[in-house]
């Protein structure tokens, strides 16, 4: 993969900025525009630039891997959590819930885009 | 909401995915798509959509994007180096090597290849280089060297294209180069 200095320099500056577009989606999802959905591919967009600075650096997958099933579970005990709150337990209430389920889907898109964008570089070749 | 911003964006989407279409070369046309994405996401924001907006601009316009590009690249795109030796340019030799550089890159689309064609200008030896490119055609006054790397599969088609296309007073020589990620780097 050939290297450009120009675009290389470009996006390592952008870098930072996209991530924290990105969390800023994810955590203010609950009460304005985005979610966690939106800010997942945001931050997974702020992985692709990763690629274009170090193209020939590969991430763990395996770790992405773990993590993104540790989200998915940890998203269904959070509505099992709901469903516990619906029923009279309060533990959390409103808008801390409402973030920490964006937080959690953000994570896990992050982590299932990059590992479809990763794969998708590295591992399919002619 | 806002009823001439619309319908102008409305126009820009029509347009766009028919360029998208039409285009002949693939790249250009992933370019187009993601234009299209992005005046779409545009739309969504003039239905009150924000939501579906950032989405659309995130996973159309960027990460499909640039799928569709990598994958362009990884399957289609060949990489073609055009030396360009030391001889009289005139306006016939001109006309001459644009008419085969032409017709070379229509063989490829006919194909269904990208060609990427660079003329260049290689002092040294270029087959130190053979990661860079996938076809390196050397054309001097006497003949026309071709040096391939890393595109076996093409080979075959193009040679016999070189032998039915060739300009007349000219000797087309072929050369394959072994895969850079093989052991051995020599040519063959």
């Amino acid at each position: 993969m050939s290297r450009n200095t120009i675009v290389q320099t470009t996006a390592k500056i952008l870098l930072p900025f996209i991530i924290m577009f990105g969390a800023y989606v994810v955590i203010n999802g609950a009460d304005s525009v985005g979610g966690g959905f939106q800010g997942g591919a945001v931050i997974s967009a702020a992985f692709i630039v990763r690629w274009i600075i170090k193209p020939d650096q590969d991430i763990d997958m395996r770790y992405m891997k773990t993590a993104e099933r540790i989200f998915l579970l940890a998203l269904v005990l959070m509505g099992m959590l709901f469903i516990g709150q619906s029923m009279g337990m309060r533990y959390i209430t409103g808008r801390v819930w409402m973030v920490c389920i964006n937080v959690l889907i953000g994570v896990k898109v992050t982590c299932g885009l990059t590992i479809i964008f990763y794969r998708f570089v590295f591992f399919e070749s002619r | 909401m806002n009823a001439p911003l619309e319908i102008l964006l409305m126009i820009c989407l029509i347009a766009l995915a028919f360029i998208t279409v039409q285009t002949q070369k693939l790249r250009r046309s992933a370019i187009y798509l993601g234009a299209f994405s992005l005046i779409c996401s545009f739309t969504y924001l003039t239905y009150n959509a924000p939501d579906v907006a950032i989405a659309e601009a995130v996973i159309g316009c960027t990460l499909s994007t640039i799928l569709l590009l990598i994958a362009l690249k990884k399957y289609h795109v060949i990489t073609i180096f055009y030396v360009e030796t030391e001889l009289g340019e005139s306006a016939a030799v001109k006309k001459e090597r644009k008419v085969f550089t032409t017709s070379f890159e229509h063989f490829m689309m006919e194909k269904g290849f990208e060609p990427q064609m660079i003329p260049t200008h290689i002092e040294e030896n270029p087959l130190g280089h053979n990661d860079c490119f996938n076809l390196l055609i050397e054309h001097t006054q006497e003949e026309i060297i071709i040096y391939s790397s890393g595109i076996r599969y093409l080979e075959p088609e193009i040679k016999e294209y070189l032998e039915s296309h060739k300009p007349e007073h000219l000797d087309v020589s072929f050369f394959m180069l072994a895969e850079q990620s093989g052991d051995d780097n020599e040519e063959q």
